[in-house]
C-alpha cells in the first residue's frame, strides 16, 4: 500500500484554476467516480479556496496518480493544459509531511491561518460520510489532527493577527476583552467603512454607529448592520458611547479633537476608549493618543503591528516545522506496525483457535477438575499462548517499524504458520 | 516558637518550591508555553499543601491554632496568598498572575524566617471564636490585598504596551485591560469586607475582654487606616474618579504603606496594644 496527494493550490494555481477545479456541489460525484479507479483504497477530497487536493491510499501510486490526474483536468476541459502543469504529487512519506503541514497551516497563504484545520476536519468527516475511510486514513487524520492542536497550542503561530483589520480587532480586544458588547463608532460611509463593519460583525460585534457627513449613506450601512447613524454635527455626542472609534473618512482635517476626545472620556467615567484611525490625512488629532485612557493608533502603527505579528507567525513556524518532524516520525512508525496488524491479527487468532481446540478436546480429562481448577488451567494455557506469540509479534512490529525487509517477515510469517488470507 | 519545630522542613519546602515556580511562571512571561504556567501552578500546589500540612501540625503541637506570633501571621498571610494564585490559576487560567504575585507570596515567606525566633505571645482568650475569626480574616484582607496589588502590576504592564503601541509576548498573555481593572476592584472590596469583617469580630472580642474598642491600638489604627485608603479608591472609581492607570498606582502604593506599615506596627510599635506589658485590662 502507497500514499499519494495529488492536487492544486494557490502556490501552483492562479484563483480562476482553483475556482474551476473547487469541488463544492460535485463532492458525491468526484467520490464515486475516484473510488472506482483501479488500485484506489481509502480517499479524502480537500476542497478549499486555496486548494483542491486529494488524498488516497493506493496500491499502484504510478497508476493511481495517472487516475487523479486525468480526473482533475476532466473537471475543467477547456484548462486542461494548465491543470496538467499546476498539479502537483507526494508519494508516501512526502505526502504525509505535506498533510501535516496543511492541517498545520503551515503551507497556508497566510501562515498560521485558523481556518484550515477545521476544513480538513470536515473534508475527513465528507469522506466518512461517502464511506471513503478505513482504518488507516482513520488512524492517520486523527494523529494529523492532533498534531496540527499541539502547534496551534504550543507555538506563537496562530497568536498574533496578521492583516491590518484583525490588528485592530484584536487591540479592541487586548482593551475589552470580547467585543460582544462592544460599541463601535465607523466614521466615514465608504468602501473602507464597509469593509471594517464587515470584519467587525464578523469579530462578533453588534453595536455599530456611522457617522458620515452625507447621512443617507449612513443610514444604509446602518440599516444594512443594524446600526444607527448619525451625522457629523453629532459626532462629539456620539463619541462618548463608543469604545471603539473606526475613522476611515476622506475629510482632508482633522474631525475628532483632544477637548472632544477628553468630554467623552469625563462622560465614560474613565471607561477607556480605541481610536483606530486609517484614514490619509489622518482625522485624529495626534494629540489625542496623549490622554489617559484613550489609546490611538493610525494606519502605520497597525501595519507595523502587522509585520511583526507575522515575524513571529514566521518564527514560530521554525518550531512547529521542528514539532512537525517528531510527529511525521511517530506517524511512519505507525503506519509501518499498521502494515502487519493484520498479520498479527491472524496470527493470534490461530494460537488461540489452537489452544481453545485443544482444551476442548482434553475437557473429558478434565472433568474432576472443579471450577476454579478449570479456571486455572484456561489461565495456564492463554500465559503459554502469550508468551509464544511475545517474540515473533515483537520482532514483526520491530522490522516494520525499521521498515526494512518487513514484507520479507510478514510474508514468512504468513508462510510458516498458514495465514495467507482465506486459508 | 523559640525553638525549631522537628517539622519546620515542611515551612522551609514549602517556600523553596515558590521559587522554581517563579522561574517558571517567568518563562511562561517570556515563551508563552501552557507547560510552564501548568508547571508553575502545580509547584505552588505543592507548596500550598506542605505549608497546609505545615499550619495542622503547629496547631495540633500548639493545642491551638498558629495565629499568635508575628511569624504565624505572616505563615498565614503567606498561605492564603498561594491559596489565592492557585484558586485563580485554577480556575480563570490566567497563566501570567502568578509572575506578579509569587514574588509577593516569596517574599511574605521570607519575612516569616525574620520572625520564627519570636515567641507566641500569650494572646488573651485565643480559644475565643471571634478572636479566631478576626485573625483569619484579617490575614484573607492581607492576602487580597496582596492579590489586587499583583493584578495592578498586570494591568500597568498591559497599559504600557498599549500606549506604547508595543506587543511583547506579555501583550497577549495578559487578560484585557477591562478584566484587569475588574478584578482588581473585586479583589479589593473582597478585602475591604474581609478586613471590615475581621475588624468587627476584633472590637465584638475587646468589647468582652476589656469593655473597650481598644481604637488607641496602633495594630487596629493601621487596619482602619488601611481600610479607609481602600475604600476611598473603590469610591472614587464607583464615582468615575479614578480608574485605570491611577486606580492601579493607588492599589500598588497603598499596597506597599499596607506591607510597610504591617512590619512598622509589629517590630517597632509592638502589635496589639493590649500584648504590651501594662496595656489592656
Amino acid at each position: 500500500m502507497g500514499l499519494l496527494v495529488t492536487g492544486i493550490s494557490y502556490k501552483t494555481a492562479p484563483v480562476e484554476l482553483r475556482e474551476a477545479l473547487a469541488l463544492d456541489g460535485r463532492l458525491a460525484e468526484s467520490y464515486a467516480r475516484l473510488r472506482r479507479l483501479e488500485g484506489m483504497g481509502e480517499l479524502v477530497l480537500l476542497s478549499t479556496c486555496n486548494r483542491v487536493e486529494a488524498y488516497a491510499s493506493v496500491e499502484d501510486a504510478a497508476s493511481a496518480e495517472g487516475g487523479l490526474r486525468e480526473f482533475f483536468e476532466s473537471l475543467a476541459p477547456a484548462k486542461a493544459a494548465q491543470v496538467r502543469k499546476a498539479l502537483h504529487a507526494s508519494h508516501d512519506e512526502a505526502m504525509l509531511w505535506h498533510l501535516l503541514q496543511v492541517a498545520s497551516s503551515l503551507d497556508s497563504m497566510v501562515l498560521g491561518e485558523a481556518q484550515i484545520l477545521g476544513q480538513v476536519k470536515q473534508a475527513y468527516e465528507q469522506a466518512v460520510q461517502h464511506q471513503a475511510v478505513g482504518p488507516v486514513f482513520h488512524g492517520l487524520f486523527q494523529r494529523v489532527f492532533s498534531a496540527a492542536k499541539q502547534v496551534r497550542s504550543s507555538t506563537e503561530i496562530g497568536r498574533h493577527a496578521a492583516s491590518i483589520p484583525s490588528v485592530a480587532v484584536q487591540l479592541a480586544e487586548r482593551l475589552f476583552g470580547g467585543l460582544g458588547a462592544a460599541h463601535v463608532l465607523l466614521l466615514g460611509a465608504g468602501d473602507m467603512a464597509e469593509l471594517c463593519a464587515e470584519h467587525l460583525a464578523s469579530a462578533g460585534v453588534t453595536r455599530l454607529s456611522f457617522c458620515n457627513r452625507s447621512q443617507p449613506k449612513a443610514r444604509e450601512l446602518a440599516r444594512r448592520f443594524n446600526g444607527t447613524a448619525c451625522g457629523l454635527d453629532e459626532l462629539d455626542a456620539c463619541l462618548t458611547g463608543a469604545d471603539v472609534v473606526v475613522c476611515s473618512s476622506g475629510a482632508p482635517e482633522y474631525l475628532i479633537h483632544p477637548a472632544a476626545v477628553q468630554a467623552a472620556l469625563d462622560a465614560r467615567k474613565g471607561k477607556p476608549q480605541l481610536l483606530v484611525d486609517i484614514s490619509v490625512p489622518r482625522n485624529i488629532d495626534p494629540a489625542v493618543a496623549g490622554l489617559e485612557q484613550a489609546y490611538l493608533y493610525n494606519l502605520d502603527d497597525l501595519d507595523s503591528l502587522a509585520n511583526e505579528h507575522r515575524e513571529r507567525r514566521l518564527a514560530a513556524s521554525h518550531e512547529a516545522e521542528v514539532m512537525l518532524k517528531h510527529r511525521l516520525r511517530d506517524l511512519r512508525e505507525w503506519l509501518a506496525a499498521s502494515r502487519v496488524t493484520p498479520t498479527v491479527g491472524r496470527l493470534s487468532a490461530r494460537f488461540e483457535a489452537v489452544r481453545a481446540a485443544e482444551l476442548e478436546r482434553m475437557k473429558g480429562k478434565l472433568a474432576h477438575l472443579d471450577e476454579k481448577d478449570r479456571a486455572k488451567v484456561e489461565a495456564l494455557t492463554k500465559a503459554i499462548v502469550a508468551k509464544l506469540l511475545h517474540t515473533p509479534v515483537s520482532r514483526l512490529k520491530a522490522q516494520a517499524a525499521k521498515g526494512e525487509g518487513a514484507m520479507r517477515l510478514v510474508e514468512g510469517a504468513e508462510q510458516l504458520f498458514g495465514l495467507e488470507e482465506g486459508s | 516558637m523559640t525553638g525549631m519545630p522537628p517539622y519546620f522542613w515542611l515551612y522551609e519546602a514549602a517556600f523553596l518550591l515558590q521559587a522554581p515556580a517563579l522561574l517558571l511562571f517567568l518563562a511562561y512571561a517570556i515563551r508563552a508555553r501552557r507547560a510552564f504556567s501548568l508547571a508553575a501552578t502545580g509547584l505552588l500546589s505543592a507548596s500550598l499543601a506542605l505549608h497546609l500540612l505545615f499550619t495542622a501540625l503547629s496547631a495540633l503541637v500548639a493545642g491551638r491554632l498558629p495565629l499568635a506570633s508575628g511569624f504565624e501571621a505572616l505563615s498565614l498571610w503567606g498561605l492564603a496568598l498561594t491559596g489565592l494564585v492557585v484558586w485563580v490559576e485554577a480556575r480563570h487560567q490566567l497563566g501570567l498572575l502568578g509572575v506578579f504575585l509569587t514574588p509577593l507570596s516569596l517574599l511574605t515567606l521570607l519575612m516569616g524566617f525574620r520572625f520564627v525566633h519570636a515567641a507566641a505571645q500569650p494572646i488573651p482568650g485565643l480559644q475565643d471564636l471571634r478572636l479566631l475569626v478576626h485573625v483569619s480574616l484579617a490575614m484573607a484582607a492581607y492576602a487580597l490585598f496582596t492579590g489586587a496589588a499583583g493584578v495592578a502590576g498586570a494591568y500597568l504592564v498591559q497599559e504600557r504596551q498599549l500606549k506604547a503601541r508595543r506587543s511583547a509576548g506579555l501583550f497577549y498573555q495578559l487578560p484585557s485591560l477591562q478584566e484587569l481593572e475588574g478584578l482588581l476592584a473585586r479583589l479589593t472590596l473582597a478585602g475591604v469586607a474581609a478586613l471590615a469583617a475581621g475588624l468587627l469580630a476584633g472590637f465584638a472580642w475587646r468589647l468582652s475582654y476589656d469593655g473597650s474598642l481598644g481604637l488607641d491600638d496602633p495594630k487596629v489604627g493601621f487596619s482602619l487606616g488601611i481600610g479607609a485608603l481602600y475604600s476611598l479608591g473603590l469610591w472614587l472609581r464607583r464615582r468615575g474618579a479614578i480608574s485605570g492607570r491611577r486606580l492601579a498606582w493607588l492599589a500598588l502604593a497603598v499596597f506597599v504603606v499596607l506591607f510597610l506599615g504591617y512590619y512598622l506596627v509589629n517590630l517597632y510599635l509592638g502589635g496589639h496594644g493590649f500584648l504590651k506589658p501594662g496595656g489592656g485590662r
